[in-house]
């Protein structure tokens, strides 16, 4: 009885007791855009597109988590956005009911191709007024020769590229229906292209079809009987595809055969989001999940990290096409974070030592004299190190701690620990460091490292400590 | 062509080919709500709110039908369909119906108070307002309900330290887990009929933060004394209440704000509580749709009509067969039997 106890004890906790640690290296920020609806990372891994909810399209370089472009021209939000395959196109596809295609070269855009039109009454346009039909998904085909796209009215669009001159919007041609002969139309809520790179699987109802690229035709379609499906993506491996459906569920399809070969609950029902494994198939990465994304040992059923950080719920997890350790998660917060294992960090070494989060560094070079916040020397071998440090990890922050010794008005030694400490940061500022990535604190006395009851012992207590964080 | 006309069997889209609610076999039904009077058996394709969809599985069986949030958009021979919350029950829905710029809403029933079971009413602009008007009469005027479920819960209290058990009567779809959500769980135990335990086992997305148990033969004797239970209308006065004895009833419903109504259908007590608008929230409703042209369906459509013609809007009452909140029990809403112990 006992160990039956036991045995179900041990179930409770198992998955949580995650194997693996990752931690967010890089927070990318969308200025104004309401929240991030979806993201891709390039086909070399170097850069990563946000769709924003207020119709923005921001590209990032990964390496420095850099803004490389914001990409203005959509008046709704966005549901979508990919590259094609050699990485020259960007695609952005909107609730505005067009798709916009974008060099990556110099982020000058290249075409915008319209969903079918849909005339709306909306009070406070002119009566009349033509809208066109939200557009779901955007992909390319793989001979980057067309743009396809399909959303709210259950047709799939293409339209030819580099026809049209710069920016002028073009009609694209419906290549396929994915309406029943009987029973509701739906939503095209997803789509990509099949691991064949012939053809295009999109999401609808409760069903997959695939559809021809070349000639429209519908070759095939899995049923998911249970809910309606929200997402289709690429599978772990080339013989596989990936749902998300309205109950929460991933379920992983072969193709083109269609069975199901595994199905994970991945987050709550009701939640839209989609699938991505990562670049060695090893991991799945899930998000809707309250404000959290997890990494999940699919093939495991079980759940080896959980990724915390973000204040708004995440909407999408991508991997890194080239790195197998590298994640990214979209959120409602307006940012994207990357996320990379903790053995990244022990990479990072400061006199000598591994900076582990929480650990503090003494810099015994720097020194004040008593009452006094004013640096002694104006060439720091210790700072510049620092200064080097951060400029190398990009994603790194760090923490100042300043201290006095015991000697005086507590309240007057914290204010001049903090004084001390801000004269650190400035010397890392005037060195190009961002100011948002320095945190200051003063201690006063409350920390003596040394004995105070000496002058040689109060001198080394009035010293800066610094901490590295994640 | 009308977008929308009322025929013999529903309200008709002509150009898109679907019926709101229909009473008659039809293809394609449009389904605001679950209530029998709403959500008829015999239609080919059925699409309704998903949280409607296995309310619509467990009372009409198998039925083909499909599940859509609020704001997703169903097209259909370039009608554009849309639901928007009523705040009537759980997944209960105005339907929207577009076509060339021209846009009706269709209410099915609502309320305008937060019952937080339910995502609140949402006024949808529109051309023409298709309204209920259940209680459309100017008499109707709900007290809050924080009110009524203070006055439900002392008396409860009041049943249980005279040694009896309290019996709530309501319907068992949205009526039943509104009372669910608001009782005092520190006087006791708190049970449910058959009919209530199928609807909460089909309604997951609502969470109540004390234990519920269904009443089963199994539990012994005295288990309920001084407890809440919580039985659909049809249980009044059945062999099934005998178990509690010594009970008291009350029954819930907007109706019992009317006094010769209260008395005549027996039960103990009786408390104002309802899922429809009263005559403010009907109007206030109404006005926010900024609609030109409103249709008044069951309940006082010729009252509210003409009032609404006062006020110098095209107004006309339409024949349904849509009851609204029931006096009555209808139709399969309330036919399973629970064991009798």
């Amino acid at each position: 009885m006992d160990f039956i106890r036991m045995l179900f004890v041990l179930l409770y906790f198992l998955p949580y007791a995650y194997s693996q640690k990752y931690i967010s290296t890089r927070t990318l920020v969308a200025e104004k855009s309401g929240g991030i609806q979806n993201l891709r990372f390039s086909p070399d891994g170097k850069w990563i597109a946000g769709a924003g909810r207020n119709g923005d399209v921001y590209v990032w370089e990964v390496e420095s988590g850099n803004l490389k472009y914001r990409l203005k021209g959509h008046v709704d939000g966005l549901t979508e956005v990919t590259f094609s395959k050699s990485g020259r196109l960007l695609g952005s596809s909107s609730a505005d009911g067009s798709v916009r295609v974008w060099n990556m070269k110099d982020g000058s855009l290249e075409g915008v191709y319209l969903n079918e039109p849909f005339m709306v009454f909306d009070p406070k346009k002119p009566k009349d007024t033509i809208t066109l039909i939200s557009v779901s998904f955007v992909v390319f085909s793989p001979d980057e020769q067309y743009v396809l796209f399909g959303g709210d009215n259950g047709y799939v669009m293409k339209a030819q590229l580099g026809k049209n001159e710069n920016g002028k919007p073009q009609k694209a041609k419906r290549l396929a229906s994915t309406n029943p002969k009987e029973g509701w139309y739906t939503t095209i809520t997803g789509g990509c292209i099949t691991p064949d790179e012939k053809h295009l699987i999109v999401s609808v109802g409760n069903y997959l079809p695939t559809i021809n690229i070349e000639t429209g035709q519908i070759t095939s379609a899995f049923l998911y009987p249970h809910q309606a499906l929200n997402d289709v993506a690429e599978g772990p491996d080339k013989n596989s595809v990936a749902s998300w459906s309205y109950d929460g569920k991933v379920t992983i399809w072969s193709y083109p055969k269609g069975d199901i070969i595994k199905q994970i609950q991945a987050s709550k029902p009701e939640n839209y989001s989609g699938a991505a494994f990562s670049s060695d198939g090893k991991y799945l990465i899930t998000g809707v999940w309250d404000n959290h994304a997890r990494v999940w040992d699919w093939k495991k059923d079980s759940v080896v990290a959980i990724l915390e950080g973000h204040t708004a719920i995440v909407r999408i997890c991508r991997a890194n096409p080239k790195n197998p350790q590298m994640f990214a998660t979209a959120s409602y917060d307006g940012t994207i974070r990357i996320w990379e294992p903790e053995t990244v960090i022990s990479q990072i070494k400061f006199q000598s030592e591994v900076a582990t989060p929480g650990k503090a560094f003494e810099l015994k070079k720097i020194q004040f004299q008593q009452s006094s916040y004013e640096l002694l020397a104006d060439y720091y071998d210790e700072l510049d190190e620092i200064v080097k440090i951060l400029q190398k990890n990009p994603y790194l922050k760090i923490r100042i701690h300043g201290h006095t010794d015991n000697v005086g008005n507590p309240m007057l030694n914290k204010t001049l620990s903090e004084r001390r400490a801000i004269t650190v940061k400035n010397y890392l500022t005037e060195r190009g460091i961002d100011k948002d990535r320095i945190e200051t604190i003063g201690y006063g006395g409350e920390r003596p490292r040394y004995d105070n009851s000496t002058e040689s012992g109060r001198s080394k207590n009035r010293r800066i400590e610094i901490e590295f964080l994640y | 062509m009308p977008l929308l006309e009322f025929t013999d069997k529903g309200i008709f889209c002509p150009q898109g080919n679907f019926y709101i609610d229909p009473w008659e076999n039809v293809d394609y039904a449009v389904i605001t709500h679950a209530h029998a009077d709403h959500a008829r058996k015999g239609m080919k394709y059925y699409l309704a709110h998903h949280w409607s969809i296995p309310i619509l599985y467990l009372r009409l069986g198998k039925i083909n039908a499909q599940g859509v949030e609020y704001g997703e958009t169903i097209y259909r021979n370039g009608v554009r369909v849309t639901l928007f919350p009523a705040g009537h029950i759980p997944g209960s829905s105005q339907v929207l119906v577009e076509y060339k710029g021209e846009r009706w809403v269709v209410s099915g029933d609502y309320k305008l108070e937060n019952d937080e079971i339910c995502i609140p009413f949402e006024p949808v602009k529109c051309h023409v307002f298709v309204t209920e008007s259940t209680f459309g009469l100017p008499i109707y005027q709900w007290k809050p309900q924080q009110v009524i479920f203070e006055e439900i819960n002392r008396w409860w209290q009041y049943n249980r330290a005279n040694g009896k058990t309290s019996i709530l009567l309501g319907y068992a779809l949205g009526k039943a887990q509104r009372l669910l959500k608001n009782l005092n769980p520190a006087f006791g135990r708190i049970g449910v009929h058959g009919s209530v335990w199928n609807v909460i086992e089909n309604s997951p997305f609502i969470k109540y933060e004390y234990p519920i148990e269904k009443v089963s033969p199994s539990q012994p004797k005295g288990y309920w004394d001084g407890a809440m239970i919580v039985a659909p209308p049809s249980a009044d006065g059945s062999r099934w209440l005998k178990k509690f004895q010594p009970y008291q009833t009350a029954f819930v419903s907007g109706w019992m704000s009317i006094r010769g109504i209260r008395r005549r259908k027996a039960t103990d007590a009786g408390f104002a509580l309802s899922d429809h608008a009263d005559w403010n929230g009907l109007l206030r409703a109404i006005r926010a749709t900024e609609a030109q042209e409103i249709y008044v369906t069951h309940g006082y459509a010729h009252v509210l009509g003409r009032y609404l013609q006062s006020l110098g809007l095209k107004a006309s009452a339409v024949k349904t067969e849509f009851e609204g909140e029931s006096l009555h029990i209808l139709p399969n809403e309330e036919t399973e039997n629970v064991e009798m112990s």
